[in-house]
């Protein structure tokens, strides 16, 4: 079997590889579709038909070939099937293989992202190209310091991954630790960012997030300069940064471009809606089953005659009526669109009120639910794990009261303070207190107050020098 | 996984010496002293932070771990050993103590199993999960303050008969001997610090927590015998007594339910370091942390549920003649501690202190 | 393997957590009796009776009233009672949210209130600070009374006390300070006494029935007992001097006569007693600040002169600060030749001097009080 009909086997007989030769002994390789044919044709092949084909070295091939890009050379053949299973183009000679950089971008346009839209602020959106990505970061970032470091993962579908950070803010051993754990990963694939993070994560069954990620350009940016990492992988528009840490959730993207005082009232807010949303349907098990002495008398009063004649327990009524709204939820994610929205309506107002004439739920409990139900939204990115939870605790509240509640919540934060996101504790800046970044945490300051960056994330931690008095 | 910093430790010295002395401990006192109580509280504490300036001394020169590096197991097992004793006899009294709290204020009439095996169980998870864990707690347990003084603020209406604290040692201080003759178990609650690697920077704000605890200790009390006057001794679970808004029940309820949440919670807390120290010992046996703990923990479960089923009968226990043995060992073992470590190294320390910069 | 035992680890946890649950059942709030008005009588030896003003659904999910209902059960305790109560109506007594306590007449006046109420103080159940009333004749009637204003007799009580306790002649006290004047040296507690007075329950109309009559309660007596034993009920002087001396008002409204015989009506702002202890003299020295102004004066005999003036003159003022001066003496004396210390001064002596003033008898103790009344 000769050298081309060598390759050619290396692809099992693929419809979509052309092969094109040039002259004797010098064969054109690409995929269609995947490779730019147009530049093939117009940069490599014209010149190469037109001068012939007398060269042996890279050098020797770019003065012949003016206009053609990067060019490289190798020997080996699986190194030049790799190349165009990659959308380059490989040129067989008799010493080796010429890859040129051919591959054609497919990419959809630069968007601001659905699940992120903004009112005020920069709306360029991540997309699944990552040299895309790349650039739009190198234009909110242009320094040389920042860096971006690629890695191939998938031993078959050899995903790019590039490692972004920037040099003398982000720890190195930060980088160094993400690099290796990245570079030891020998899997078949990966199709998504979400793989990436499933592979950096200490504790793949956790129920809590552990890896940040994002679709903005400004939003990842921001974090690099915190000291961040960011991961791009080809074909995903999410990118990941780390270390991730648990209140990084509560602050919202356009935090940085509205007035302090009010971002920390919203804050508060987000703070106080996660809280009630985790707590308020187990308290109210509490309350209704063991500690009813916390209830004002008034307050005792209107539940008496709301809870008189539901044939179900406290406990049971709740969990009945959280999974309700768990199932109308996904049922009106999964949807489509407009059918979703009608789906959510007859939920909300002709399900709930109809539960409560039939006597099925009472009305105090159609209320708590939707009460911690708009309070999981005032955290998106964590309405998993607070849906999750919220059902968990308020079993628990039905076994063992308020004291059953604290027991779990303690035990939830014993489990969330071991955390730690390289060597970043998750619950930072509360446990451990960080003084400095606590600041920052549910305060938001100033822009041009922020002197110091994140003091548990990053090396140099000056981030303004201090303003000229006015 | 026991690295503890500065900040952690000024907390921890804040909660560890008050809150199981916020529990019985006022009526017990008032009961024998009368309202000089107070004042001996204070000498408590006072003697407890001595002891924490011993336990700090010997942590930064490695601690526990320290002395097994220098001088082998034999020797670690032989100081180690009787805290298992001195824990065995607090954690009854105050497992107990914390059961009397919630079957006085959040459950009425239930049997005490489910809350002692609820109990022991998240404590034995925090105590697998190590001191540093437990202490970020304690940090996290810090923000309930604020929340308190707040409501306290707006609902809190009590009166108070301050002049009944005009009338100490009307006895001519006799009633310091006898406090101590009883109540000498409630002191010296920082031993399985002995267990952690303490990196303090500046010592100045652990004096300053340390008396600022004293202070909250005494004020606690004093607060206690101006509400409660000459009945004190006849109301048990001080904390929570003292923290009722002292408002109708039309507006808040009756349960003060945000100072329960933050009394139980430290107490857990202080139980669950001690369990940690269970954990560090049960490795001189060779055995793993989990398992040392969960057996000390299953037996721990079984005395209370067979033995000192209540507080009146734990207290007789802890209250006995086994309490200058838990002294003596409390008093003893950081000193001979400082001792061994004054003595010239044989082989190079490894020492467990800041190996890897500050602790967080 | 070692994610396999945790994961095992952590499901033998959760199911343990979840079997507890069989050890403390549920009890939903409709399975409870909550006690919103809580009456104990005394009507033969050793044995109580108790009356519960119960709260119960008012069935309407969208109401925020309720219905209340009266239970009575006789006992040779309280709990006994309570559980006779929980038996009969099938609903588990709770005390949680009872914040008054009603003592009948025969209670109050038997050598066992302590001992009775011994129960509800040392537990937990009820609350620290319900209000403890005594009142005249049965607990019980009072309770099952229907009450002119109010949802009902155990709310208004509570609404009167609430809004009254630190204004004029209410002298509002609860279980907490019950137990803690019980214990104080004199051993001497006092307890607001209650009357009731029918009035008619509607305007009626001539198509409307005549219907039983509704009451009002009236809360300005004091109840005064030493250790074990009832001393006596006094009115106006008893309510003023508790209130004023001891600074449990902050405001008041009294009547004196002007110098023409008209009725001056005073409205007091803010009071202030400060109380000296002089051990050799045995002597309490107080002194009573009263910031007042004048808010109505009326004159019988028709002459509009005494009437028209924007001021009081020095010697009205004279005559109201001696008003008070007699009315809190005269209740100090009274109580005191009963050996009732009302005021707690023996307590006050002692704390102030411990060694010297033990056993300082109270009928040696000497008050020596000022009012001095400064108008606004």
């Amino acid at each position: 079997m000769d050298k081309k009909e060598s390759f050619i086997a290396a692809f099992y007989g693929n419809c979509d590889l052309v092969v094109r030769p040039v002259s004797e002994g010098v064969t054109m390789f690409y995929l269609d579709g995947l490779a730019d044919e147009k530049r093939i044709a117009k940069e490599i092949l014209a010149p190469l038909l037109e001068k012939g084909t007398s060269f042996r070295t890279e050098s020797q091939l770019l003065s012949l070939l003016q206009f053609a890009g990067n060019v490289r050379f190798c020997k080996e053949e699986n190194e030049g099937v790799a190349a165009v299973a990659g959308g380059d183009a490989a040129l067989m000679t008799e010493e080796g293989y010429f890859i040129f950089s051919t591959r054609k971008s497919n990419s959809r346009a630069v968007t601001e992202p659905p699940t992120m839209s903004v009112i005020k602020g920069p709306r360029e959106g991540f997309v699944e190209d990552v040299k895309t990505n790349m650039v739009l970061l190198r234009r909110k970032i242009r320094s040389n310091r920042l860096v971006f470091l690629s890695l191939t993962i998938g031993r078959i579908t050899t995903t790019t991954v590039v490692i972004a950070y920037v040099h003398g803010v982000t720890p190195q051993k930060t980088v160094d630790e993400i690099n290796k754990r990245l570079s030891e990963i020998d899997v078949d694939g990966i199709t998504d960012s979400s793989h990436v993070a499933k592979i950096l994560e200490k504790r793949p069954y956790s129920i809590f997030k552990q890896v940040g990620s994002s679709e903005k350009a400004d939003v990842v940016a921001s974090k690099l300069l915190d000291g961040r990492v960011a991961i791009l992988v080809d074909g995903s528009p999410i990118v990941l940064t780390l270390p991730f840490l648990l209140i990084e959730d509560f602050e919202d993207m356009q935090d940085g471009y509205k007035m302090a005082s009010l971002v920390t009232f919203t804050r508060l807010v987000r703070l106080f809606g996660a809280f009630f949303a985790l707590f308020l349907p187990a308290a109210f098990v509490a309350v209704q089953s063991h500690q009813y002495q916390i209830l004002p008398l008034q307050l005792m009063i209107t539940i008496l005659n709301a809870t008189g004649g539901i044939p179900f327990s406290p406990t049971l009524e709740m969990v009945v009526a959280l999974l309700l709204f768990e199932i109308l939820t996904e049922a009106s994610i999964r949807m489509p669109k407009h059918v979703g929205m009608a789906l959510s309506v007859v939920g909300a107002i002709v399900l709930g009120q109809t539960a409560v004439d039939a006597g099925f739920l009472s009305s105090i409990t159609v209320l708590i639910v939707a009460m911690s139900g708009i309070g999981v939204y005032t955290v998106p990115d964590q309405a998993g794990e607070i849906g999750f939870l919220r059902i968990f605790m308020a079993l628990c509240a039905g076994i063992l009261g308020i004291y059953g509640l604290l027991l779990v919540t303690l035990a939830m934060l014993a489990y969330l303070s071991e955390f730690s996101s390289f060597g970043v504790p998750y619950l930072s800046p509360f446990a451990p207190i960080e003084g400095k970044d606590l600041a920052d945490a549910v305060v938001k300051k100033s822009f041009v107050d922020r002197y110091i960056r994140p003091f548990s994330l990053s090396t140099n931690k000056i981030r303004l020098k201090k303003r000229r008095e006015q | 996984m026991n690295d503890v910093n500065g900040k952690q430790l000024s907390v921890m010295i804040f909660f560890i010496p008050l809150i199981f002395k916020m529990s019985m401990l006022p009526s017990y006192l008032h009961r024998t002293s009368g309202v000089d109580g107070y004042i001996i509280v204070g000498l408590f504490a006072l003697a407890e932070f001595l002891q924490l300036w011993a336990v700090l001394f010997v942590c930064e020169r490695g601690g526990m771990n320290g002395i097994r590096e220098r001088y082998g197991n034999v020797v670690y097992l032989l100081l180690s050993c009787p805290l298992l004793l001195v824990i065995g006899v607090k954690s009854i009294l105050f497992v107990t103590e914390i059961v009397n709290y919630l079957t006085t204020f959040l459950f009425y009439n239930v049997i005490d199993a489910p809350i002692v095996l609820s109990l022991l169980l998240v404590c034995f998870y925090f105590a697998t999960k190590g001191a540093r864990s437990i202490a970020r707690i304690f940090e996290l347990t810090l923000w309930l303050l604020p929340v308190i003084l707040l409501m306290g603020l707006i609902f809190g209406e009590t009166t108070l008969q301050g002049e009944y604290l005009l009338s100490v040692f009307a006895g001519g201080g006799s009633s310091i001997l006898t406090a101590i003759g009883k109540y000498l178990v409630y002191t010296f609650d920082f031993s399985p610090l002995l267990f952690c690697n303490i990196k303090v920077k500046r010592k100045i704000g652990i004096g300053i927590f340390s008396l600022f605890s004293i202070l909250v200790t005494m004020g606690c009390y004093m607060l206690f015998y101006c509400r409660y006057g000459r009945a004190s001794y006849l109301m048990g679970c001080a904390f929570a007594r003292l923290a009722s808004f002292d408002t109708v029940i039309t507006e808040v309820g009756s349960l003060d339910w945000i100072s329960c949440i933050l009394w139980v919670t430290t107490a857990i807390l202080n139980l669950s370091l001690k369990l940690n120290a269970v954990a560090e010992i049960s490795t001189g046996f060779r055995l793993k942390r989990h398992w040392g703990v969960g057996l000390f923990t299953l037996l721990l479960a079984f005395l209370l549920l067979k033995v000192w089923v209540n507080v009146d009968k734990a207290f007789t226990m802890a209250s006995s003649g086994i309490q200058y043995v838990v002294f003596g060992i409390e008093v003893a073992l950081p000193f001979i501690m400082i001792i061994l470590y004054s003595h010239p190294q044989k082989k190079e320390p490894v020492c467990a202190v800041n190996v890897n910069g500050s602790p967080r | 393997m070692r994610r396999k035992r945790k994961w095992i680890a952590t499901l033998i946890a959760i199911t343990l957590f979840l079997l507890l649950g069989e050890f403390l059942p549920e009890e939903p709030l409709r399975s409870k009796a909550m006690v919103v008005g809580f009456g104990i009588d005394y009507p033969k030896d050793q044995t109580v009776s108790i009356h519960l003003q119960i709260l119960t659904g008012s069935g309407n999910k969208t109401e925020t009233r309720s219905n209340t209902r009266m239970l009575s059960a006789e006992g040779s305790t309280l709990g006994e009672a309570a559980y006779k109560i929980s038996r009969e109506s099938g609903l588990s007594v709770s005390f949680t949210h009872c914040n008054v306590v009603l003592i009948g007449e025969s209670l109050l006046k038997s050598p066992v209130l302590y001992a009775t109420l011994n129960y509800l103080v040392s537990s937990a159940y009820l609350s620290d600070n319900a209000c403890l009333i005594a009142c005249q004749g049965s607990a019980g009637d009072y309770l099952s009374a229907p009450v002119g204003f109010g949802e009902n007799a155990g709310i208004y009580i509570r609404e009167i006390i609430g809004m009254y306790d630190r204004f004029g002649d209410i002298v509002g006290t609860t279980v907490r300070k019950y137990v803690v004047d019980y214990h104080r040296l004199g051993q001497t507690v006092w307890i607001p006494f209650m009357t009731k007075k029918a009035i008619d329950p509607i305007i009626p109309t001539p198509s409307s029935d005549k219907k039983e009559d509704d009451y009002l309660f009236e809360m300005n007596k004091v109840a005064v007992l030493t250790k074990d034993r009832f001393i006596g009920i006094w009115e106006e002087n008893g309510t003023v001097g508790i209130n004023c001396l001891l600074n449990k008002i902050s405001k008041a409204q009294f009547r004196s006569d002007g110098d023409h015989g008209e009725k001056i009506d005073w409205y007091v702002l803010k009071n202030k007693s400060d109380l000296r202890y002089d051990l050799e003299k045995k002597t309490v020295t107080a002194e009573l600040k009263l910031q007042a102004l004048v808010k109505e004066i009326i004159d019988y005999s028709g002459n509009s002169a005494h009437v028209d003036r924007l001021t009081v003159t020095d010697s009205e003022i004279a005559r109201l600060e001696s008003m008070l001066t007699d009315l809190i003496t005269s209740f100090y004396l009274e109580t005191q030749s009963k050996n009732a210390d009302v005021f707690g001064f023996c307590e006050a002596f002692f704390d102030r001097y411990p060694r010297r003033a033990k056993d300082l008898p109270l009928s040696e103790i000497k008050l020596d009080l000022s009012v001095k009344v400064q108008l606004t």
